[in-house]
């Protein structure tokens, strides 16, 4: 998946309208809360990606969560 | 002595306003001033409803648009279509009603097990298609409302009734759950359980035999109509409503009450 799909996605799940880069903080985006969290866990599950909550949670930027989904970055 | 509804300038889409409880609410929204999308399957019953937006008030016209959509098919890019066609000529939503429904008998000896799925994809998972993507910030302004329709079915189930039954309170467990997601954006969602209305419906003739005369009996207040939901419903959407979330509330004419004498 492309990064910039990858980040369209990652809107979509966090329901956020703010503007989101591969280096954007998590601890900054407004809409990254357990809700979005949750979210992101499920959808890796639709991509079969086996992921931990603990990893998810030590997520720092937007790439972090992109190499997690499978992404190259 | 009556109850009016101010919506003016509000905007709400109601899913399966080409009949019963659906139709009347979206009429009568439109009449309190708000815009209004009616989605349904029927384009002719939807062009008719069209036709009884109040145009003549001339102060903030309401209005009814319409788009078809079959819920059975529609993919989460269709829902994100008919909302965003709407929500780019009003701006976006302050609220839906999802009154979607078919009713059939699956008696579990020999259910048709497609008639059942079909049951359980209208009334459930039509449903939770529509909140996922009408609850969304793109479509929604903070703080809107939704109502999904239940039933007593899903209460009081009856005899042959496992799938309706199971749909509607599968409907009345999930917005208690989509209630603690939404209040994020300061939506509110809540279930309306009806009894026996005089719908379309309920007209169909094996739901006559085996329900109509046993059920109304039941009912206190006799047999509803739709305009005796759509109160409710209007109600829950309006903001006299604004402490009110993840609940079921019931309008059976004393259905429940009477069915114990």
């Amino acid at each position: 998946m492309a990064a910039t799909e990858f980040i369209a996605k990652l809107a979509e799940l966090m329901d956020t309208e703010a503007t989101l880069e591969l280096d954007t903080r998590l601890a900054d985006a407004a809409d990254w809360d357990s809700l979005s969290m949750v979210s992101f866990f499920s959808y890796c599950n639709t991509l079969g990606k086996k992921v931990s909550p603990e990893q998810i949670k030590t997520a720092q930027t937007v790439a972090d969560l992109y190499k997690l989904a499978g992404g190259a970055a | 002595m009556s109850v009016t509804f101010d919506f003016k300038g509000k905007n709400f889409v109601v899913v399966g306003a080409s009949s019963g409880i659906g139709r009347q609410t979206a009429i009568e929204l439109s009449r309190s001033g708000a815009n209004v999308l009616a989605i349904g399957r029927n384009l002719e019953r939807l062009a008719e409803l069209r036709e009884t937006s109040p145009i003549s008030l001339i102060k903030h016209p309401p209005r009814i648009f319409t788009e078809q959509l079959d819920v059975l098919t529609a993919t989460p890019d269709d829902w994100a279509e008919v909302l965003g066609n709407f929500t780019a000529t009003v701006g976006r939503i302050n609220g839906g009603v999802y009154t979607a429904g078919i009713w059939g008998l699956t008696p579990l000896n020999s259910f048709d097990e497609t008639l059942a799925h079909k049951i359980f994809d209208t009334s459930f998972w039509g449903a939770v298609n529509f909140v996922q993507t009408a609850t969304r910030k793109k479509f929604s302004d903070g703080g809107a409302s939704f109502v999904l329709m239940s039933s007593v079915a899903g209460d009081f189930a009856g005899k042959s009734l496992f799938a309706y039954s199971a749909a509607k309170a599968a409907v009345q467990t999930a917005v208690k759950s989509f209630a603690a997601e939404i209040i994020r954006n300061k939506h509110r969602i809540n279930s309306v359980a009806p009894a026996l209305v005089k719908t379309e419906m309920t007209q169909n003739e094996i739901y006559s035999a085996i329900s109509f005369d046993k059920m109304s009996s039941s009912q206190l207040l006799g047999l509803g109509t739709a305009r005796d939901v759509a109160g409710m419903i209007l109600f829950l959407l309006s903001d006299r409503a604004a402490w009110i979330t993840g609940q079921n509330f019931f309008v059976d004419g004393g259905y429940t009450v009477g069915s114990y004498n």
